[in-house]
């Protein structure tokens, strides 16, 4: 197990800068998720720790030791492709002993590592299996365990789940959180599916445009993203954006939306008012607005606001409501006992003190600055 | 109005119907009249003035056990297998490894080379079999099976170039980056993952091969024209020169047809990539 | 300094590469190398009693003045300018029949490509038997000696290897039977780039069969009749065993240069034919080309 350090690491394709200077340090034993949507740089990202891909500048550190010129093999390595990239001709067991017979490990450890793996993994009985008989988990449980028995220091997953079904990668993911707190290994994990980072990662790293644009622990990120691209990215249903402008009216600050307006909390009043009279996004989370029938507290300073529902996507436990009023549109995340059906008026409530103020020209969030 | 139409539809496939027949007539005609030729007695050939019967008065094997007891036509088969096998050997070794690391490593200009090295095959053969044959007897390769081998290494690796390519990119590119993660050196993921996973394909190119040295006359006649060597192609040629017994003759076609004909129809689907790659631009 | 221990570095890091690339390189492009360096200097030398002549024009001043290179020449610009076009429409014709879905369409494609199946050689001799004289299967046929075709064509039987034109007419026949599979594959890999959608367009707006055709089918079948036309031209060009197995008596510029090689022990003779076959080669490849180029352009515009 071992530290992964990317210290101002950079990409360039001919011209094209893919990544910006990138530092992120992954603890030992971590479990950190570059995520993001694709295109941003995540799996490049990857593939350079994993050596496949050179580093145009900046240096990368594993377990201290500089690695930028180390070979994929001697880098204490071991990565899960995206399609897996079993060896076709090779069965289950070949498979998985592949990387431990070029290491030259004495026959007995040999096997003695294979029965692990497959047990680890509830392969047993499939050892002499070739891949096109396996199913899609199976052939995904294959490809973590011929990673994980030769030890690696770091594990890099590409997104290993995105070619199975809906099902299958919830269980998968259930399964992958299980096997680290098991064997604890530091991993680095590729995805661009916001709730599977979320759901697995002790940290996240979101990646925008070749660039960091935040990392923190999931709730962190969650509760307090700095800046617009990460509150959009976070969370789902997206949170809800809104352009106004942050003026004072009697005692308190005021976000006036041309067709209505939201006070602020007391506690956000000290860091908004450098933002006086500027144009600023206000957001707010679909689940931090309610309908004021069923609120129970009455603390929400009278903010509330007149709506017609507009489309109603029931899950069960909620409803995803779409409202609007007059030009504006937004999401609201609402209890099934609220009956909305389309057309109808109502009145919806939002929790101020969860919402989140960006300026208009950085995006960056006041609120919660880094 | 829609009874017109139906009459030209009906006078469309009554021209369809009469082409399709003239084709499959045409086409089959000279294959007939080969395996005709090679199961007639001596009656149906030399007719003394009488036309030549369509199916031989009486069919005999005769001229396929002659050949059998004939060590010129043994020695020629032996001779053409030697020098195919030689063309793939040698075409196989050179030309795989070089169309994998065409297709790998993407360099400025790589494909420039591989369209070189593939257009290779158009150079008019006729006009290179002098200088190499010239070339050839200063090294004594002249009346021997392993000129006739190299020669036809030479006019095959285009082709095997051109298959193997085409194998290598359906293979992705994963698997090798897999291996070497897992510790393989590039030439040990080459040799035990990426070729075994080739084989098929490349099984294809090795009998595509075969075939193209098979049948090849023109490099095999020139080096071996005045030695006591024959390819099967060449020993027909003489056997033409000689004595022209058309029962004998049409008797070593269908031995040299037939093993093409099979492979043909096994590979069919790579034999047609060889016979028109190039035609891709 | 710098740049050496780039390229070194660069040599290092891609040095498999190199080294599973290099042996079909050296191999290939070696031998076309001393391929040409050799014809070349075969044509462009003349040895005699005195002593050897290098550079010389000799031999292809003594080839113009030579009767039977100038009957091969003229021989050899027919037989292209007849067989070119000739495989052309024959491939043309054999993937149109195949090209609409019918019962056993497989086969039928399968049989179309057994040409391709029998060795070039074996089609010669099997030409050869077909147009024996005075007795083989075709004069019997054209003297309506069969009762399946009882129209007398000709009164006497043909001599088909002793005169020129017959003796050609029977080559072409064999190259253009031989090489007709490939044709019909490239032209059907063209129609079957023509997407449904064109040509039910066309029928939405009222085009009969042979409008389609005309205004759609022929003008997307451009690219693959000029790749046809291309490939093919040169293969006619470079044509050997046909006309050596088939028209002996009247040789073209391939089996002049075997004559000029083991008949007359030239092989500078048979080097200076060599190379003026491949001018040739080259000169109407880069014609056919352009003017097909041209001609596409032409098409497009209306």
């Amino acid at each position: 197990m071992a530290t992964v350090r990317l210290h101002r690491i950079g990409k360039k394709y001919g011209g094209l800068e893919v990544i910006k200077d990138l530092d992120l340090v992954v603890e030992h034993g971590e479990f950190v998720t570059l995520v993001g949507p694709s295109g941003c740089g995540k799996t490049t990202t990857l593939r350079m720790i994993a050596g496949l891909e050179e580093i145009t500048s900046g240096e990368l550190y594993i377990d201290n030791y500089p690695a930028n010129q180390i070979p994929p093999k001697d880098r204490g390595i071991s990565m899960v492709f995206q399609s897996y990239a079993l060896f076709p001709h090779m069965s289950v067991s070949e498979n998985i002993a592949f990387g431990l017979k070029i290491k030259k490990y004495p026959r007995s450890d040999i096997l003695e590592k294979i029965d692990w793996a497959l047990s680890l993994l509830n392969l047993e009985g499939l050892a002499t299996r070739l891949p096109k008989d396996l199913s899609g988990g199976q052939r995904q449980r294959v490809a973590l365990a011929r990673a994980l028995v030769v030890e690696p220091q770091v594990l890099l997953l590409d997104e290993p789940l995105s070619n199975l079904d809906a099902k299958l990668r919830l269980k998968m993911r259930a399964e992958l959180k299980r096997l680290h707190k098991k064997l604890g290994s530091t991993v680095i994990y590729v995805t661009h599916d916001q709730v599977e980072a979320m759901s697995l990662s002790d940290r996240v790293a979101i990646m925008h445009e070749g660039r960091l644009a935040q990392v923190g622990a999931p709730l962190a990120v969650y509760n307090s993203p700095h800046n617009i691209f990460v509150a959009g990215f976070v969370g789902s249903p997206s949170m809800n954006f809104f352009n106004g402008r942050l003026v004072r009216k009697d005692e308190s600050l005021v976000i006036d939306l041309e067709t209505f307006q939201l006070v602020l909390p007391e506690r956000y009043r000290s860091k908004c008012t450098g933002c006086l009279g500027r144009k600023v996004i206000l957001g707010i989370r679909p689940e931090h607005i309610y309908d004021k029938r069923l609120s129970k507290t009455e603390s929400y300073l009278g903010n509330t606001t007149d709506v017609v529902i507009d489309v109603v996507e029931p899950l069960g436990d909620r409803d995803i409501v779409e409202v609007k009023k007059e030009k504006i549109c937004f999401t609201a995340l609402l209890e099934p006992e609220t009956n909305a059906a389309p057309d109808q008026p109502m009145t919806v409530v939002f929790d101020m003190t969860k919402c989140h103020i960006f300026d208009m020209e950085s995006e960056n969030n006041i609120i919660h600055s880094p | 109005m829609k009874q017109k139409g139906r009459t030209k539809i009906n006078a469309g496939r009554l021209i369809w119907f009469i082409g399709m027949v003239l084709m499959i007539l045409m086409v089959l005609a000279p294959i007939f009249v080969m395996f005709k030729y090679s199961i007639s007695d001596r009656a149906s050939v030399v007719t003394g003035g009488m036309p030549i019967p369509l199916w031989p008065y009486h069919p005999t094997t005769e001229q396929f056990r002659g050949l059998a007891a004939m060590d010129a036509f043994v020695k020629s088969a032996l001779t053409s297998m030697e020098a195919a096998l030689l063309a793939v050997i040698v075409s196989l070794a050179i030309g795989t490894p070089a169309a994998y690391a065409l297709v790998r490593y993407r360099f400025p200009g790589m494909m420039v080379l591989a369209t070189l090295l593939i257009s290779v095959r158009l150079f008019p053969d006729i006009v290179s079999v002098v200088p190499i044959v010239e070339t050839f007897t200063k090294v004594n390769l002249l009346n021997s099976v392993w000129g006739v081998g190299l020669a036809h290494s030479l006019l095959s690796m285009p082709y095997v170039i051109f298959i193997a390519m085409g194998v290598f990119e359906t293979i992705p590119k994963d698997l090798d980056e897999q291996a070497q993660i897992l510790g393989a050196s590039k030439l040990y993921s080459f040799v035990r993952i990426i070729l075994p996973v080739a084989l098929p394909g490349l099984a294809a190119a090795a009998i595509y091969v075969f075939l193209l040295s098979w049948d090849e006359f023109i490099f095999a006649y020139f080096l071996l024209a005045f030695g006591n060597l024959s390819t099967l192609p060449v020993l027909l040629q003489k056997i033409l020169s000689w004595t022209p017994q058309h029962n004998l003759l049409a008797a070593v076609s269908v031995m040299l047809s037939i093993p093409v004909i099979i492979f043909t129809f096994i590979v069919q689907k790579y034999m047609q990539a060889g016979a028109t790659a190039g035609a891709v631009k | 300094m710098e740049l050496r221990n780039k390229a070194i570095n660069l040599i290092r890091k891609n040095l498999f590469c190199i080294i599973i690339l290099a042996p079909a390189v050296l191999y290939l492009l070696g031998f076309l190398l001393i391929i040409l360096f050799k014809v070349t200097a075969l044509a462009l030398t003349h040895v005699s009693p005195e002593g050897a002549l290098f550079p010389t024009a000799f031999h292809f001043i003594q080839l113009s003045k030579n009767p039977e290179f100038r009957a091969a020449l003229v021989r050899t610009v027919w037989f292209t300018m007849i067989g070119t076009p000739l495989e052309l429409i024959i491939g043309m014709v054999a993937a149109f029949l195949v090209a609409e879905a019918f019962k056993g369409r497989g086969i039928v494609r399968s049989l179309f490509i057994l040409p391709l199946a029998i060795p070039t050689i074996v089609t010669a001799i099997i030409l050869y038997i077909m147009f024996d004289f005075p007795g083989g299967h075709i004069n019997d046929i054209l003297m309506g000696r069969h009762a399946f075709f009882p129209f007398r064509v000709i009164s006497y039987p043909v001599d088909w290897r002793g005169s020129g034109f017959f003796a050609l007419m029977v080559s072409i026949f064999g190259k253009v039977w031989r090489d007709m599979p490939i044709s019909m594959l490239i032209i059907l890999s063209g129609l079957q780039a023509i997407s449904k959608d064109q040509y039910e367009a066309a029928k939405t707006m009222g085009a009969n069969a042979w409008q389609t055709f005309f205004a759609i089918t022929l003008p997307l079948l451009t690219p693959a009749m000029s790749t046809v036309l291309v490939l093919r031209s040169i293969e006619v060009w470079k044509e050997f065993i046909f006309p050596f197995i088939l028209a002996g008596s009247y040789p073209l510029l391939a089996t002049l240069i075997e004559r000029a090689y083991h008949e007359w022990r030239n092989p500078n003779e048979a080097c200076a034919i060599a190379l003026i076959l491949l001018a040739l080669i080259i000169v109407s490849t880069i014609l056919i080309f352009h003017s097909l180029k041209w001609l596409r352009m032409r098409l497009v515009r209306i």
